[in-house]
């Protein structure tokens, strides 16, 4: 392990542990850093062409996005099913995407963004591309090593749009997204907190694994609806034949690769909680997190960072069940609201990178910000 | 092995920076340089780091490579170095030239600072942008003595705002000094065309300032004695 000069003024700044936990980072993911490097290297020679940047984008996006974003919707997933051979969950979730993406791309014309590209000036294909475009998702990669929960939505959208106010907006409905579902999570947690915590004095029945497998699949599918966009944001609008097996081909097998690695860094965050491992109280967690998906899809057509509603979700469960907990309460609940706030700081170190990343490829958006902040 | 290191270090740097200039040039002569190409250079930086064989000796920039054989008094080492530099440089403009090189968008060399203020700025620039880089570079050794990616990071992203404060493209030269030597040399372009001493004060004089500004700086902060050796008696004093 590298030696972290104590009293440092980079240890002083983020802490001594955290200051020795990213040089240990350096070490330990020397050969990752090394892949990244490369494919920097690719984006720099060849964003200029057009064809090849698009799908090196979407390559590298449809790892990075599934990695990050849909580990909310199929972690608990994968926790509550660990003892179940990985391919089996592959084969399911896959499959599911297929057929959704399929549906889409029937329905509209070539779509497979189920039209959220159709507006807010994406609807047109991408004719060129600046170097952090394409960077984009292969930071989104090093966050999403790091356990950064930062939102795919912010992070890849932003880099393309062009007006500030645009991302003002999905960062209050962001924000809103995490306010509610903190206080639903809490409000049903806390009634259900009871029968809950006797998940763990007994073994489910089965009938409750196929309830968890209908409603992941479900919430699934909805993530599919709502964030393909992220991935599709760099190919044409309308996708062929061929480039639609393409599209849909490559994040089947990435999706193969994640369940390889049973969710990548990112299943850290889900595992660590408390009790998602009974598939009944995944269930129950995947239950809540769909119907405020649900509901923010019809409140406005606006994305949001699906990552801090379910950050919330899991901030107000966290603490509703440290409240029925007899033993040392008052210390559970610290540990909960630590839990969150360490969460809350990475969600929003992930929005810092994120605004910070979109002001860089995007000079209209930077020019703007200057004139707002200077004028 | 930190030679090699070196060499490519400096050729995909050297290489990375002349694409980004080429690609931009015509924005970057009207507007000075956009904080997006300023970041893209900074993010060169890690790719020319991190490619090659994830070294911490590796230097790329020749007037880090004097504000460190400066200050701890082993010019021995310099001479490799600045000569892997200038292997790793040709190396980095031969592909870029054979490969990449357009004519019709690539004029920015002959551009000159417009007038005194400009070329004065431009040389405070020079100064302070290799005074922090090699005060950087120092530190982020000494801090992150074994691997570290995060002192990498962290230079990227003073590149970046220091690129992007310059503005101008021809105050770019003092991190790309062997680059922008060799392709004068090769090239019908040369940096030299307009003004002579201007061009001394701008790619020679003011980096050479910034070095010594450098090794004022760190006895300034670190005491006379180079921090590597304190940091290493103090470890032996640990142990």
């Amino acid at each position: 392990m590298p030696k972290a000069k104590i009293g440092s003024w980079s240890s002083r700044l983020i802490g001594e542990k955290r200051y020795s936990a990213l040089l240990l980072f350096g070490v330990r993911e020397r050969f990752f850093l090394r892949i990244l490097a490369a494919l920097l290297f690719l984006a720099a020679v060849f964003y200029v062409n057009v064809q090849v940047a698009m799908w090196l984008g979407f390559l590298v996006a449809s790892y990075s996005v599934v990695a990050n974003d849909s580990i909310q919707t199929i972690g608990t997933f994968i926790v509550s099913n660990s003892d179940k051979k990985w391919y089996v969950l592959w084969l399911f979730i896959g499959l599911l995407f297929v057929g959704t993406v399929t549906y889409s791309w029937v329905t509209y014309g070539g779509d497979v963004s189920f039209q959220r590209l159709a507006n807010k000036g994406f609807s047109e294909s991408p004719t060129e591309f600046n170097f952090l475009q394409i960077a984009a998702p292969i930071l989104l990669l090093l966050l999403t090593r790091l356990r950064v929960p930062v939102s795919t939505t912010f992070i890849l959208l932003s880099v393309f749009s062009s007006s500030a106010s645009g991302i003002i907006k999905v960062a209050e409905k962001s924000f809103l997204g995490y306010v509610i579902s903190f206080i639903t999570a809490f409000v049903v947690y806390f009634l259900l907190r009871n029968v809950v915590q006797k998940f763990a004095d007994s073994k489910a029945p089965f009938f409750w694994t196929v309830l968890q497998w209908l409603i992941s699949g479900t919430l699934w599918c909805m993530w599919i609806m709502h964030d393909a966009a992220n991935i599709a944001i760099f190919l044409p609008r309308s996708l062929g034949g061929g480039e639609f097996i393409a599209f849909a081909g490559v994040i089947f097998v990435g999706l193969g690769l994640l369940f390889y690695l049973r969710g990548d860094k990112m299943q850290k965050i889900v595992s660590e909680k408390s009790g998602v491992e009974d598939v009944r109280a995944a269930t129950i967690v995947d239950l809540v997190y769909t119907v405020i998906l649900v509901v923010f899809i019809n409140i406005s057509t606006i994305p949001m960072s699906t990552t801090w509603v379910f950050i919330g979700l899991l901030g107000g469960r966290e603490i509703a069940m440290s409240f029925g907990k007899r033993k040392a309460q008052g210390e559970e609940t610290r540990t909960a609201f630590k839990m969150m706030g360490k969460d809350v700081l990475l969600a929003g170190t992930g929005l810092v990178v994120s605004i910070i990343l979109a002001l860089l490829a995007n000079e209209t958006l930077f020019n703007e910000i200057k004139v707002l902040l200077f004028s | 092995m930190n030679a090699l290191a070196e060499v490519l270090g400096t050729c995909i740097f050297v290489f990375l920076y002349f694409l980004f200039l080429q690609r931009n040039s015509q924005q970057i002569t009207a507007h000075g340089i956009s904080i997006h190409v300023a970041a893209s250079i900074g993010l060169s930086y890690f790719v020319g780091v991190y490619l090659p064989f994830y070294t911490y000796r590796i230097h790329i920039f020749p007037f880090v490579s004097f504000a460190e054989a400066a200050h701890r008094k082993k010019y021995n080492r310099l001479i490799q170095k600045l000569l892997s530099q200038l292997a790793g440089s040709f190396l980095g403009l031969t592909v870029f030239l054979t490969f990449f090189y357009e004519e019709a968008d690539f004029s920015l060399l002959g551009v000159p600072p417009a007038d005194e203020s400009e070329l004065t700025l431009g040389f405070f620039h020079q100064v302070a942008l290799v005074a922090v880089v090699g005060l950087f570079y120092h530190y982020m050794r000494f801090y992150s003595k074994a691997h570290h990616a995060y002192g990498h990071f962290l230079m990227a992203v003073i590149l970046t705002i220091m690129l992007y404060l310059g503005s101008s493209w021809w105050a770019l030269s003092a991190i790309n000094s062997f680059g922008l030597l060799i392709l004068s040399f090769v090239s019908t372009v040369s940096i030299f065309e307009s003004g002579v001493l201007g061009s001394f004060l701008l790619h020679l004089i003011a980096p050479l300032l910034g070095v010594a500004l450098a090794r004022w700086l760190i006895i300034l902060i670190g005491g006379k004695a180079s921090p590597s050796k304190k940091h290493k008696n103090k470890t032996h004093a640990e142990s």
